[in-house]
């Protein structure tokens, strides 16, 4: 459906859509992004934070939803923006569908990562032989499962709770523990309440990446064959 | 002759001045600094045809020998990381390792860090070719996925860094030789089976083995380290460790060699004594022949540590057998006694038992100078060894014994005695036609065996490690996902620069290899310190299509929406220039970290560096890569091995039958063509009953089973010698015959016994063929006068 419509149109929607998922995770954007750093926790206080809002999803075989994406780099006027969608499959890996600026397909998987564009070819990303830049592929699969317990191995992990009496909202900021890692990013801030809805990655040199996961459903049945075939090489 | 050595005393003064004057050489210079290699390479022949490459071979081969890598194992990480923890504060604890590397999260992040200032110089092969070719739009495309997808997280440098990408693609290019591991909290990690197929977690440990040379003690105490950090390990939670390493290998061959050497000498000699006591029933015979074998054995020491510079664990193993041939001598010395058992005169014994001796001693050493001319450093110090130290011991029978020695006496009914006599009733073969049937079932037995023969020439004949740590070696392999072989390139030219341009030139016949997977992997200084000639082209193509004014980089930073002035601080920021990276710089940088054991610096006027190759698959594709490529060779060190080992093989089976003409030569000057023929058959036949009983039983024949017959021959004409030279006397000759051969079967055949294969193909066939020749030269012995007595008659009238 989007295919069809003309560009104007898809940028309208996307500003919509992205205005609604402020809107959603506007106690997160209430509670001030370097504040939930001065709130370590333990592992066992960040199951208590998350525990019960992320039971459903515990106990799903997977997520999906769309995506926005808003990158932010030192002396660019405005953020580069994608959007897509995305599929995270607990036993397969990250189905990464971007639809804006150009169709292209990143494939996560316990194996790997690997692109697919347009035109069909496939790049298989060859840092996962690098066994420093392979944790970043582990990270972004344990951000999908809410895997507080695996990312607090990388991480020295902060949080907070953003809920109103009526959602349970929370929000969680990790900084690697890593050195290898902190090239990559210095640390994330995350927002959710059943699941992650907005992800912030920022570096040390002014980078600053922004997921947000606007229309997320909890897959409560199994996948799909269809869904499936995305992950086959 | 000098009139001082007419005479037994003035033999006994030079002989005996001879002997302090080289104890007290032994003592003061050789002994502090005696030096016991253990490494396999130092038995091995020398590439003869190029010294350099050997040399540089040996320098990258004692860089390899120095790593260990271990995996530490547990059910699950957090245990397997303390384990390993544990077990590498142990091994740094002991001194033993200069480096024990456990966490690398520091040391990966600094070595990617490493090559950022130098990043105007560095491409991937990848990105090269699409510059060269003009392929812009891929790399746009790619550094547009990046930025739009999560892509972009898996690069090790941000888009504000490295906005194309060139430089992480650079990093991401060079495949550590760690496998599987991957960076797991702080170290590295990987998960895979233990041997009961429970599925665990490893955490790798990579130690470097202190700069000292190699010598027993070090290695020695490193094994004694690795024990014990296993333990720690264990103690910690650790059920499963996985070790590779050279080292390791070494420690094993060092405990086997001194167990082997107590146990085979201490065996010997404890039969030694025993047969001595019980032959000559005296103390003194027994302390005098010690103290031959004792001057012949540091003889021998200082010898090889004259000539070699070292002595090898080998030779020490086989040297404790040469204690069986050494008191040879002294018991055909003291042998002579049971002429006169009662006016028996020691003075007078050399001229009785010199010839013997002399000829005896002459055989023996020609055979073991004939080990001279084989290739094998560590055959030619067991040759030396053996000619040197029992050429004294018998110079110490002849010239000391005789002064030393005294005459005691024997009870009449002694069982030396009635063995003598037993001896002297031995049936001979003596009538033609028994001679006859016995050579024509000789010849059958001996041409069956010779059709079955089977060669095999390997390297297993040469080393072999205690299976236990094979199985280990084979472990590491399958976890880490892959292994080094035992092939690898060797790079030469005449500058560093020249080393890396030929490196180059390598890879890239190399690289449609590895794309297929006929490779699986290499590794290359030159991967991560491209040649000044390359970094210049890199740096003039990126110049030419990333920052000029209409270059790629210009280009895609407008298309994302930068001002005119943030893309103008870029491209001055290039302009303004930076030094390409040099190897000085390179190898003291974090980077180099993995790649310093290949490069093997300046050796023999060139320099040099190796290229290790991961699981060749292709085999002959991956040498004819290297085909006219000038300074570059694929060495691979087993085939050598394997090649020199049988070549060598058919030259030791002329050179036997070469040894065989001489000595019957040598011979035939005392005894004629007919006897001297006559002396070598039992030798000679003695040895093919050996080799055919080998063949028959399946055993395939390798060079060092060729070279055990030589030294039956020597051995065993011996002792044909001994029965010759005492026509006068037969009895106390045959005893001494028996004596010897049960002294030399026995230290032989414990030398069947040893854990290295080369030292059992030897004694197997020395043992064997010494014994089949002693058969046959009883059975084929002379005939005795009528005036001959037994001994317990000569002593009751």
């Amino acid at each position: 459906m989007i295919r069809t419509m003309s560009r104007g149109m898809r940028r309208l929607l996307l500003s919509g859509l992205l205005l609604a998922a402020q809107l959603l995770c506007g106690n997160a954007r209430a509670a001030d992004a370097q504040d939930v750093f001065a709130h370590p926790l333990t592992p066992a206080q960040m199951s208590t934070l998350l525990g019960p809002a992320a039971k459903p999803l515990a106990a799903a075989p997977g997520l999906r939803g769309r995506f926005e994406q808003r990158k932010t780099l030192p002396d660019l006027p405005r953020p580069l923006l994608s959007t897509g969608e995305f599929l995270f499959a607990r036993d397969l890996g990250v189905w990464w569908h971007t639809r804006t600026p150009f169709d292209s397909v990143f494939i996560l998987t316990r194996e790997g990562a690997r692109s697919r564009d347009e035109g069909g070819a496939e790049t298989r990303i060859n840092a996962d032989e690098q066994p420093g830049v392979a944790v970043a592929a582990r990270i972004f699969f344990a951000l999908f499962a809410l895997d507080f317990e695996a990312l607090s191995k990388d991480f020295d992990t902060y949080g907070v709770p953003t809920g109103t009496s009526k959602s349970t909202g929370w929000q969680v900021g990790l900084r690697p523990k890593l050195a290898a890692m902190s090239a990559v990013f210095r640390e994330a801030v995350i927002d959710g309440t059943q699941h992650a809805n907005r992800i912030e990655l920022r570096d040390a040199h002014g980078d600053r990446t922004e997921i947000l996961l606007p229309e997320v459903s909890i897959l409560t049945d199994g996948l799909s064959a269809a869904d499936r075939q995305r992950f086959a090489n | 002759m000098p009139p001082m050595l007419r005479t037994v005393d003035g033999r006994f003064r030079l002989w005996g001045a001879a002997m302090l004057l080289l104890a007290l050489v032994f003592a003061i210079v050789v002994a502090p600094q005696l030096r016991v290699e253990t490494s396999i390479f130092a038995l091995l022949p020398a590439d003869e045809r190029d010294a350099g490459a050997e040399q540089a071979v040996r320098v990258y081969t004692d860089q390899l020998a120095r790593n260990s890598v271990f995996l530490v194992g547990a059910g699950d990480f957090a245990t397997a990381r303390r384990a390993a923890g544990a077990f590498a504060d142990t091994l740094k604890g002991s001194g033993r390792f200069s480096q024990v590397r456990l966490q690398v999260d520091q040391a990966l992040a600094e070595a990617a860090r490493a090559d950022l200032p130098y990043r105007d110089y560095l491409l991937a092969a990848r990105h090269r070719e699409w510059l060269e070719q003009g392929q812009l739009q891929r790399l746009h495309d790619e550094a547009q996925r990046a930025l739009y997808t999560p892509a972009g997280f898996m690069r090790p440098f941000n888009a504000a860094e490295d906005p194309l990408g060139l430089l992480s693609a650079f990093v991401t290019g060079q495949r550590p030789p760690t496998g599987r591991a991957r960076l797991q909290e702080d170290v590295l990690a990987l998960s895979g089976k233990d041997p009961a197929g429970k599925e665990m977690s490893y955490v790798l440990v990579v130690a470097q083995a202190g700069n000292s040379a190699f010598s027993v003690a070090t290695e020695e105490a490193a094994g004694q380290a690795i024990a014990a950090a296993r333990t720690a390990a264990a103690a910690a939670g650790g059920t499963d460790i996985v070790g590779s390493g050279v080292i390791q290998h070494a420690a094993a061959a060092v405990a086997s060699g001194k167990r082997e050497m107590s146990l085979f000498s201490g065996i010997s000699l404890a039969g030694t004594v025993l047969l001595m006591l019980l032959a000559f029933r005296s103390l003194r015979p027994l302390l005098l022949t010690a103290l031959a074998m004792a001057f012949g054995a540091i003889a021998g020491l200082t010898a090889c540590q004259w000539i070699f510079g070292q002595v090898h664990l080998v030779t020490l193993v086989f040297g404790s057998s040469l204690i069986g041939t050494s008191v040879d001598y002294a018991i055909f010395f003291f042998a002579d006694r049971f002429r006169q058992p009662g006016e028996w005169q020691p003075v007078q014994a050399p001229d009785f038992v010199t010839p013997g001796i002399a000829l005896g001693y002459l055989t023996t050493a020609l055979s073991y100078l004939a080990l001279l001319l084989a290739p094998f450093p560590g055959l030619r110090q067991i040759a030396t060894f053996s000619a040197v130290g029992l050429g004294v011991a018998c110079g110490c029978v002849l010239f000391l014994l005789p002064r030393l020695a005294r005459n005691w006496p024997v009870p009449p009914r002694a069982l030396v005695l009635r063995l003598i006599d037993r001896l002297a009733a031995l049936p001979r073969i003596g009538s033609p036609r028994a001679r006859l049937l016995l050579a024509a079932a000789g010849l059958l037995f001996v041409g069956g065996g010779l059709l079955r023969l089977e060669f095999l020439d390997d390297v297993r004949a040469l080393q072999s490690s205690p299976p236990p740590l094979i199985r280990q070696e084979i472990r590491m392999r399958e976890l880490l996902g892959q292994s080094a072989d035992r092939r690898f390139f060797l790079v030469r030219g005449d500058s560093p620069e020249q080393v890396l341009q030929r490196e180059e030139a390598l890879r890239a016949r190399l690289a449609p290899l590895l794309a297929d997977r006929r490779l699986g992997n290499l590794l290359a200084v030159s991967e991560a310190l491209p040649s000044q000639q390359l970094q210049a082209a890199n740096h003039a193509l990126l110049a030419q299509q990333i920052y000029s004014a209409d270059g790629l980089l210009p280009r895609l930073m407008l298309e994302l929406g930068y001002g005119q002035d943030a893309i103008a601080r870029q491209l001055s920021t290039f302009a303004a220039g930076s030094a390409p990276l040099q190897p000085q710089a390179f190898f003291a940088s974090a980077a180099s970290e993995p790649y310093r054991p290949l490069w093997l610096g300046s050796v023999a006027g060139d320099t040099a560096s190796a290229v290790t190759l991961f699981d060749v698959n292709d085999a002959d594709a991956v040498a004819q890569a290297a085909a006219g490529l000038p300074g570059v060779r694929l060495i691979d060190k087993l085939a050598d091995i394997s090649e020199v080992l049988s070549r060598y093989r058919r030259i030791a089976m002329l050179l036997i039958v070469a040894v065989y003409l001489v000595t019957g030569l040598l011979m035939s000057r005392r005894y004629g063509y007919r006897g001297a023929a006559a002396m070598l058959l039992p030798a000679f036949g003695g040895g093919a009953l050996a080799l055919a009983l080998l063949a028959w039983a399946g055993v395939p024949i390798n060079l060092f089973h060729v070279l055990a017959l030589l030294l039956v021959m020597g051995m065993g004409s011996d002792y044909t010698i001994f029965l010759r030279e005492s026509r006068s006397a037969e009895a106390p000759a045959l005893l001494a015959v028996v004596l010897a051969t049960l002294t030399a079967v026995l230290s032989f055949g414990l030398l069947g016994f040893s854990s290295t294969p080369f030292l059992r193909a030897i004694g197997l066939v020395q043992a064997l063929g010494v014994s089949f020749a002693v058969i046959l030269a009883l059975l084929l012995r002379p005939a005795r006068g009528a005036e001959q007595r037994t001994v317990a008659a000569t002593i009751s009238s």
